[in-house]
């Protein structure tokens, strides 16, 4: 059997092309959310944090010394942009960054946060700030057993979270939360209440209730977080995918609304 | 509404009434295997006839059995009566003419052929135990087969013997199982570490290992290049990627019957041997010469020691093995008791901190009893084995599982001269034991369990063959158990001999199967091989699977055999992982449905001196399940994936070349990646507004892409061997071989540390040098 130079050569070839095939693994997907962000403007505060996070660094220290990021905040309603300082924490050998919002939010504003990696990657991420209206409960000074309505208008599609109870810090008693959304055929929340309905659910092992008992200074509270359009789904509803999961930017507030109630006879 | 009510009764109705034809036809057929059979009966004269080999006393298993008739020239070749023999060497013909001469002609390969008279008187049952003798045979003998569906070349069949196991090169003690089997197109491992084999499609649950009848649950070692089954103690191995007969139970996918070797017969041999990877001593040798032997080999790791000098990098994993059969044979019964005991541990991925453990144990016995108390040869299983299966992380034990079986089998069997006919029944008492650590209690939904369920298996199957031609075996199997209606399961093959030579057959399997039981694993963390193997809750489905395997079997000559086969399956309710945005420890389940289609094509070209087996496979796996069980990324419509092990391309060149008493062998194999989930991204997720961005840090969480949707790269890698036997003096002998695993050291991925992206390889150029003594 005779063998012609050709044929080492092919051999050779062969041997040697096999190991240079293309062998990359690329674990990570780098094309898609190249930031993650957790923040949100609060209507009553001058002061506002967001956690800018590289996706694409690992848990390591030295991988998240530094984050290639530029985040600007424009108020698209006055036309005005701001470059938000940063601060970073070490936490458990991982660095985290905030950057920095401080001054006033505007309600009912249309704001724009833009993070920009070196290479131009971007991200944009919009809210629309709550119109933060007067809340009005009706009537004024009401039976224990009359039923009220508790008022938020406009609001132009954010949701309203509600709460009940007997005192207005947090170590007071409350009931159970109560979403609101907004009717969509119209530009206003309103909750329909009974004093004693909502008094037997934020002390549920009562089982006769006294009004004038429970009640302090005849007086109960309304507590309510009014969201940003669409911020409260955003938060709150079952993730569906990993980038939605990552980009948590909105706006809200949150009040607390003391309402008289007459206790005489209840 | 009432539309899908109806629906459901009807489908309930239809189960029913399968169900009712089903036992109705098993005791209608029942009455057909305790008579007598007189099909084609010429006379009551029955001749019982065991084949072993002159050299050790080891049954020899497919040997010709051939009747003439006395008067006519053995020139004409055409016998009679014929029969093969079987795993225990042994094989039986019955109506013969009583008082009549015939002669008994025995071939068998590489031995030569036995030539004598018999007579067979009224009513007599004559057993005859020939040996044959070591030595060239008569290539233009008569060749016949019986038994088809142990032939390699039919449908979803391949005949593995320990010769074949020498075959590919391995950095062991000589041949094992698991190297071989990864050169079989349609045969996927999980890389080079995990001990998991997916056969056409199906998971390493939906495989059933027997050894010598006795079920063992992971026999494969946590580096995929052994088993516990060296090529030293493997008499055969039967694989049926699907389409198995009726006589298994409790394979969805596919069936490794192996045969144990039985300890010499005639004399004591021992071998020591040691390798990079292993060592391992080998005992055997007769306990009463000719009738009772002893095989003991165990072999234990070496690796996590060794491997650090030659490759510069962690090994760390251990396994053992030990294997004891012992082997009694007389003119009554051939029985043999077996024990395994198999332990692995270590570390899939390096550096992970992640321990898994297996561990199998196995006794039981199985005989065959062919005495004249017994107007048909009877054969029963019994044993125990336990499996058991955990994960831990420094030490501390996470989650367990642990699958115990108490087994016993019977089966009878009787053959006429065109009609041979199985039946048997089993009980098998399975305990699970599944016990998870509190972190995984929370959301998985499998709980802790702890539960017994006893099944009952009866099957039946014929096998007519009127001629050489034609063969059709059809079969129903059956289980029943008290949380589910009776299964039915009727399974045909069909095998055709084109030109009645045997050079040209094609044949055909379908079959329905099912399984108690389905494995629950993290299918996107390739790092981790713990699997629940979780029994279904009662009255639900059970996974079940639909086979149907058409093959063309083509040789040319003596030396060249070619082999083509095309495969579909299509499974219902398996078990596979919920998806999930965040990687998380805890497994959610949900049923998901899986066709699988492909082809495999073999060529065979052997001749002394030179062996050249190359294979190709395609295969295309599709899991099918709705979004919404699925969960994230999907709302409510069907949506289709490719799972982890849906490989499509697959070429393997396995090649053996004698030459100046060197043997040089060389495996070469290609095949493309395999799916695999993509990272998103590592997160700290801040839970506003309840958490604050300037005060909490955030809870760390790694983000998964959508699942499956990259493919690792393609994989190849060549190992080559040279193995030489030196004889040191009449009773010793010295193997060595010298080889190469990943001799080009390709970087062959295995998988990347979710937490760090670091890429984990498979095993890189790694020489070796296995020396084996043997007195």
């Amino acid at each position: 059997m005779y063998y012609n130079r050709n044929d080492f050569l092919f051999l050779i070839i062969v041997i040697f092309l096999f190991p240079s095939c293309d062998n990359t693994l690329e674990p990570l997907d780098k094309n898609e959310g190249a930031f993650s962000v957790y923040g949100y403007l609060d209507l009553n505060h001058n002061e506002h944090f967001f956690r800018v996070r590289d996706l694409n660094s690992p848990f390591t220290l030295k991988a998240t010394e530094q984050i290639d990021a530029t985040v600007i905040l424009q108020n698209r309603t006055l036309g005005s942009s701001k470059i938000l300082p940063s601060e970073r924490h070490e936490y458990k050998g991982v660095f985290q960054h905030n950057f920095i919002f401080s001054d006033s939010a505007y309600a009912n504003h249309q704001y724009l946060m833009t993070i920009k990696r070196s290479d131009g990657t971007l991200i944009e991420l919009q809210t629309t700030t709550p119109t933060k209206p007067k809340p009005v409960t009706q009537p004024s000074n009401q039976n224990c057993d009359e039923t009220g309505e508790f008022i938020l208008s406009p609001t132009n599609g954010g949701t309203v979270a509600v709460r009940f109870g007997l005192g207005p810090s947090k170590n007071d008693p409350w009931g159970p939360e109560i979403i609101l959304y907004r009717d969509p055929d119209q530009n206003y929340i309103t909750y329909i209440f009974n004093p004693r309905d909502e008094l037997s659910r934020i002390v549920p092992w009562n089982s006769q209730i006294d009004c004038g008992a429970i009640l302090q200074n005849e007086t109960f509270y309304i507590s309510y977080t009014h969201y940003a359009p669409g911020f409260y789904e955003l938060l709150f509803n079952e993730p569906s995918e990993s980038f939605r999961t990552t980009q948590l930017f909105g706006a809200l507030y949150k009040d607390t609304l003391a309402v008289r109630v007459d206790t005489r006879g209840s | 509404m009432r539309n899908q009510k109806g629906h459901f009764y009807q489908k309930r109705l239809k189960i029913l009434l399968l169900n009712a034809f089903s036992i109705c036809l098993f005791f209608y057929l029942l009455p057909v295997f305790f008579t007598p059979l007189q099909l084609v009966a010429k006379g009551n004269g029955v001749i019982r006839i065991t084949v072993t080999s002159a050299v050790d006393g080891g049954p020899l298993v497919g040997a010709n059995v051939l009747l003439f008739d006395y008067d006519n020239s053995l020139s004409e070749r055409q016998p009679s009566y014929y029969c093969v023999t079987n795993r225990d060497g042994f094989c039986e013909i019955r109506n013969l003419t009583t008082g009549k001469v015939y002669v008994l002609r025995i071939t068998f390969i590489g031995h030569q052929p036995y030539q004598g008279e018999i007579v067979v008187n009224d009513g007599e049952i004559v057993f005859q135990r020939i040996e044959l003798v070591f030595g060239s045979e008569d290539l233009n003998e008569l060749v016949v087969k019986q038994e088809r569906y142990i032939t390699t070349g039919e449908a979803g069949i391949q005949r593995i013997s320990s010769q074949d196991i020498s075959l590919a090169p391995s950095p062991g003690t000589g041949g094992d199982l698991a190297s071989f089997l990864q050169s079989i197109p349609g045969i996927l491992s999980s890389g080079d570490r995990g001990g998991e084999y997916f056969i056409r499609g199906g998971t390493p649950d939906q495989n059933l290992v027997l050894v010598d009848g006795l079920p063992v649950v992971k026999p494969f070692h946590i580096s995929n290049l052994f088993s516990a089954f060296s090529d030293e103690v493997v008499e055969f191995v039967d694989l049926y990627a699907g389409g198995h007969d009726a006589s298994f139970d409790g394979a969805a996918s596919a069936v490794l019957d192996i045969g144990l070797r039985q300890g010499n017969m005639k004399e004591f041999s021992t071998s020591v041997a040691a390798s990079p990877y292993l060592m391992s001593l080998h005992v055997e040798g007769p306990i009463k010469k000719d009738q009772q032997s002893l095989l003991v080999s165990g072999r234990q790791s070496v690796i996590e020691n060794v491997g650090p000098y030659i490759t510069s990098q962690k090994h760390p994993i251990r396994f053992s093995d030990l294997i004891a059969r012992y082997t009694i044979i007389d003119e009554a019964v051939s029985c043999n008791i077996t024990g395994i005991y198999t332990q692995d541990e270590g570390e899939i991925v390096p550096n992970r901190n992640l321990d898994h453990y297996w561990s199998n144990s196995v006794i039981g016995a199985r005989c065959l009893g062919y005495s004249e108390a017994f107007n048909n040869p009877v054969e029963f299983t019994i044993g125990y084995t336990s499996f058991i299966n955990y994960e831990s992380i420094e030490n501390n034990r996470e989650r367990s599982n642990k699958l115990s079986q108490k087994y016993f089998r019977i089966q009878f069997q009787k053959i006429g001269n065109h009609f041979t006919t199985k039946s048997g029944f089993g009980l098998n008492f399975r305990r699970y034991d599944i016990a998870l650590s509190e972190r995984f209690t929370q959301f998985i939904s499998v709980d802790n369990i702890s539960k017994e369920i006893p099944a009952a298996h009866f099957f039946i199957s014929t096998e007519w063959s009127k001629s050489q031609k034609f063969a059709a075996q059809s079969g129903i199997s059956s289980r029943l158990t008290l949380d589910h209606i009776p299964t039915f399961e009727p399974r045909i093959r069909l095998s055709w001999s084109l030109w009645g030579n045997n050079q040209s057959i094609l044949s055909l399997a379908l079959g329905k199967y099912t399984q108690i039981h389905s494995g629950i694993s993290n299918e996107r963390d390739i790092g981790s091989v713990f699997k629940i193997l979780k029994p279904a809750e009662p009255n639900d489905p059970l996974q079940s699977s639909l086979h149907t395997i058409l093959n063309y079997d083509q040789k040319f000559g003596q030396s060249f055999e070619s082999d083509i086969e095309l495969f579909f399956k299509s499974d219902d309710h398996i078990a596979v992982s919920k998806w999930t945005p965040e990687a998380r420890t805890e497994i959610e389940t949900t049923f998901a449905t899986a066709q699988t289609y492909g082809l495999d094509l073999r060529v065979l070209f052997d001749k002394n001196p030179v062996m050249i087996s190359v294979g190709y496979g395609w295969a295309k796996i599709t899991y099918q399940s709705k979004g919404e069980r699925l969960g994230a990324w999907l709302n409510g419509e069907l949506f289709n994936y490719s799972p982890a092990h849906d490989q499509r391309h697959k070429v393997n060149v396995l090649s053996s070349y004698n030459v100046f008493g060197f043997n040089l062998r060389s495996n070469w194999e290609l095949s493309t990646g395999t799916p695999y989930t993509q990272i998103f991204g590592f997160d700290f997720f801040v839970n506003i507004p309840s958490e604050v961005p300037q005060i909490d840090p955030g809870t760390a969480r790694l983000l998964y892409n959508e699942p499956f949707g990259e493919r690792l790269p393609v994989y190849h890698r060549l190992d080559l061997s040279v193995e030489k036997d030196l004889k040191l003096n009449s009773a010793t002998e010295l193997w060595f071989s010298l080889g190469i695993m990943n001799t080009y050291n390709r970087n062959n991925v295995f998988n990347f540390d979710v937490n760090t992206l670091q890429r984990v390889d498979q095993t890189p150029f790694f020489p070796y040098l296995v020396a084996k003594l043997s007195l």
